[in-house]
């Protein structure tokens, strides 16, 4: 009800609707893609792709990038980043420079609307020293702006977006407009609508409770020098207690009735040199246990704020400071303790062109972090790298980085019944505090060679070779010990640190960019261990290919696309022990594209993902994916 | 000769235990506690395999695909039994093998044995529907020894 009034209001105030329809030739707001020397060492994730891939999920997005994958199987609300291995309590993630902090046991989900996406970036590594808190960079998203839609001769417009897919009948609509709100200054408003029933998957099996009704808001008005945003997501659904499982839905005490949140408001200007910035995120889970209606909620407030001067070095300072509350009808929460945390990070860096070909990137910073005034460390990081241009053709460069991370709240206050035994043969387990839990630290090198050629008139071909390695101090791990009730003792889980862990990877990408074709071959390998148990890291994806094709026909304003995903056998796990993750078969999965502009405002966009219906299971996931998935996309668009 | 006859006679009256393969349904304490067997996360399968003076137990702890955590232990009971009245045997059961996916319950249950027996004399019952078995001075009570009671399996066939 409040939405539709809502886009009542957006209809009836705007001026678009009230005009004449002149109908003007399409027009591609092109975007600036440049990759700039940081970004050697992370991937973009452009508007263009995201404009033809259309994501409606984090996995979706993810899809597009070799190194990056989400774990906790098919269910968006268990959808966790992972980058290089790394899962979501070792990175940072930030929409428009908002930090989204909130982690739980099971449901790590960005609570957002990708219909507000623009593009992306992934960070590899530590060497963007303006975010904090992560082993190994993170995820960067930045959402659309009222000039995304316009040329620079339009001054406002409208947008409707109707979307269907058939693997979970999931039907989204939104709605945007946007305008000049006075010189210089524009608005855009985003109203969006998502509802979804049960996933089929690719064995037809009928994954329950994982449908969802999604509503979201969001307004961005930026001018040439400041930005202001609101940003709100809601979602309801039905996932269990543990998403990431597929509990039969008679043990009551494993089904649950949910509601995500999410609010934001973020400030930025720029006042000549100096760019400042600040932010309150909150979001919240509700959970009700369908057993005995007991309600868990866990919510995290997180406000931050960001000042940078770049003058003849960079100079920044972030603060961060988390506000955590958990409670089950009241009491408190075992595996969400109320608390509050707070980091400070100060930094230098600055890249120095020491000759024309030779750039040096160096910086410096110190980080304080506090835990409730009672735990407290600190931090420092430092990068250093060198990319040389070897030829015109031929690239290379190093970058060795050093990483922080505090331990969160709930990793060291986590007290109390974890789950109950049956009684029988398993003990109760309980979670035990660990206030000596320590900050982790990562010492990273990385090595980039890039080959770059033009192809006479017709196009441009590039190679790209990655190698790195980590290492990791105190690599905070969920340690979890089951016992039998003969034991005499009950179970314990605690998050402890490994002393010793080291990763290391390889991605190699091929691209062809021709007048009309855009080819691309990427190739990712991650090996990650924790050598102080001898074990392998759990979870840690496939060796993959991707493949991708996109054919541009200028001539009828359409492209078409191929995206194949080629995850090889990983059976790289951990036998011997009581962890869930069992071997995983390799599979090659095709997504196919199409997207075409039409005169009258109108666009028409289709996608078929797992085309040829292979039934496969993520590694990290206990539970197969979709089946073959038909997503449609209409858009009209109108502009004045 | 008469005592002779008596004693065959005697010895083909008492009910033997039918051979063959039960599954355990319950264990109840002797106060009328049921043990459940199972729970959200744990699946039990428990075999009694019966042959001429041969009892094997086969116990399957198993965690259901939905579990957080992998376990899957089998642990073999093998013994001899003689009937030696018409609800009494007297023989053991004991720990022939336990294999697990982690070794550390390999460990806990070498040391704690499910349904091991010593050399006892046991109760038995024939039923329509199975087999009821109990030692009152089992080696394995379970939490039945909280109420001073001791465990009875009810096997159905």
């Amino acid at each position: 009800m409040f939405f539709g009034k809502l886009i009542t209001l957006i209809v009836v105030t705007n001026p678009v609707f009230g005009q004449e329809v002149n109908y003007l030739d399409t027009i591609f707001v092109q975007d600036e893609v440049s990759i700039s020397d940081e970004q050697i060492l992370g991937a973009e994730l452009t508007s263009e792709q995201v404009e033809n891939f259309n994501p409606s999920s984090l996995d979706d997005l993810l899809k597009l990038s070799v190194s990056t994958t989400t774990t906790g199987g098919p269910r968006s609300s268990s959808e966790s980043v992972q980058i290089r291995g790394m899962d979501a309590s070792k990175l940072y993630i930030y929409i428009d420079g908002v930090k989204q902090n909130f982690r739980t046991d099971h449901n790590t989900m960005i609570a957002f609307d990708y219909d507000n996406l623009k593009s992306g970036v992934i960070e590899n590594d530590n060497s963007n020293l303006s975010h904090s808190g992560s082993l190994g960079g993170g995820l960067i998203l930045t959402t659309k702006s009222a000039k995304d839609f316009l040329t620079s001769n339009e001054t406002s417009g409208a947008q409707l977006k109707l979307s269907s897919q058939n693997s979970n009948k999931e039907f989204s609509k939104n709605i945007k407009t946007y305008s000049k709100l006075f010189q210089n200054s524009w608005i855009l408003l985003s109203v969006g609508q998502k509802k979804a029933d049960d996933t089929v998957l690719a064995n037809r099996y009928t994954l329950v409770n994982s449908g969802y009704e999604d509503s979201s808001f969001f307004v961005k008005i930026n001018s040439k020098k400041s930005e202001f945003s609101a940003d709100y997501f809601n979602r309801k659904d039905s996932a269990p207690m543990n998403p990431t499982q597929d509990s039969p839905v008679d043990i009551k005490e494993l089904e649950s009735k949910n509601i995500i949140r999410r609010s934001g408001l973020s400030a930025k200007t720029q006042i000549n040199k100096i760019s400042m910035s600040s932010f309150i995120n909150v979001q919240s889970l509700k959970k009700e246990r369908q057993s005995d209606k007991a309600v868990e909620n866990r919510k995290i407030q997180t406000v931050g704020a960001n000042l940078k001067w770049n003058g003849f070095v960079n100079v920044g300072t972030e603060y961060v400071q988390d506000k955590l509350n958990g409670d089950r009808s009241g009491d408190t929460l075992e595996s969400y303790p109320n608390g509050l945390s707070q980091n400070i990070s100060v930094y230098v860096d600055k890249k120095t062109l020491i000759t024309k070909s030779f750039l040096m990137d160096a910086g410096l910073k110190v980080q304080r972090f506090d835990l409730e005034n009672k735990i407290s460390d600190e931090g420092l990081s430092a990068k250093f790298g060198l990319n040389y241009e070897i030829s015109k053709h031929f690239k290379t460069g190093v970058m060795a980085t050093t990483g922080f991370n505090p331990p969160k709240i709930q990793e060291v206050y986590a007290d109390g019944l974890h789950h109950a035994g049956d009684g029988f043969f398993i003990a109760d387990n309980f979670f035990i505090i660990n206030e000596n839990l320590k900050s982790e630290y990562s010492k990273s090198i990385e090595l980039v060679n890039t080959f770059e050629t033009k192809i006479g008139r017709i196009g441009q071909a590039s190679l790209s070779y990655k190698r790195y390695w980590s290492h990791f101090d105190n690599y905070i791990y969920l340690e979890k010990i089951d016992r039998a009730i003969f034991d005499g003792e009950n179970g314990t889980t605690q998050f402890v640190n490994a002393r010793d862990v080291s990763l290391n990877g390889h991605e190699v990408s091929g691209s062809l960019l021709l007048k009309q074709l855009e080819l691309s071959v990427s190739y990712s390998r991650i090996r990650a261990l924790n050598k102080t148990l001898a074990l392998y890291i759990e979870g840690l994806p496939a060796d993959q290919y991707n493949y991708s094709l996109t054919y541009f026909l200028d001539k009828i304003d359409a492209q078409v696309g191929y995206l194949g995903v080629n995850a090889l056998k990983q059976d790289r796990i951990n036998r011997n022990t009581t962890q869930r993750q069992d071997e995983t078969p390799g599979y090659f999965v095709h997504n196919i594209f199409a997207k075409k502009n039409f005169d009258s405002g109108y666009s028409l966009g289709t996608r078929i993902d797992n085309l040829t219906n292979r039934i496969y299971r993520k590694h990290s996931s206990n539970i197969v994916e979709s089946g073959r998935d038909y997503k449609i996309t209409l858009e009209y668009k109108i502009n004045i | 000769m008469k005592t002779l006859v008596l004693l065959l006679l005697t010895m083909t009256t008492f009910a033997q235990i039918p051979s063959g393969k039960y599954t355990l349904e319950k264990i109840e304490c002797s106060d009328g506690k049921i043990l459940k067997i199972g729970g959200k996360f744990m699946i039990y399968t428990v075999t009694l395999d019966v042959s001429e003076e041969k009892m094997k137990m086969t116990a399957i702890a198993k965690s259901a695909k939905w579990a957080p955590f992998k376990l899957d232990c089998t642990q073999v009971n093998e013994g001899e039994f003689k009937v030696i009245s018409s609800s009494q045997y007297e023989g053991s059961l004991p720990l022939a093998s336990v294999k697990c996916n982690a070794k550390t319950w390999e460990g806990i249950l070498n040391k704690q044995h499910f349904g091991v027996e010593e050399q006892g004399i046991f109760d038995y019952e024939v039923t329509d529907s199975g087999l009821v078995i109990f030692n009152p001075a089992t080696a394995t009570p379970y939490s039945c020894k909280d109420t001073n009671s001791y465990p009875i399996y009810h096997y159905k066939r």
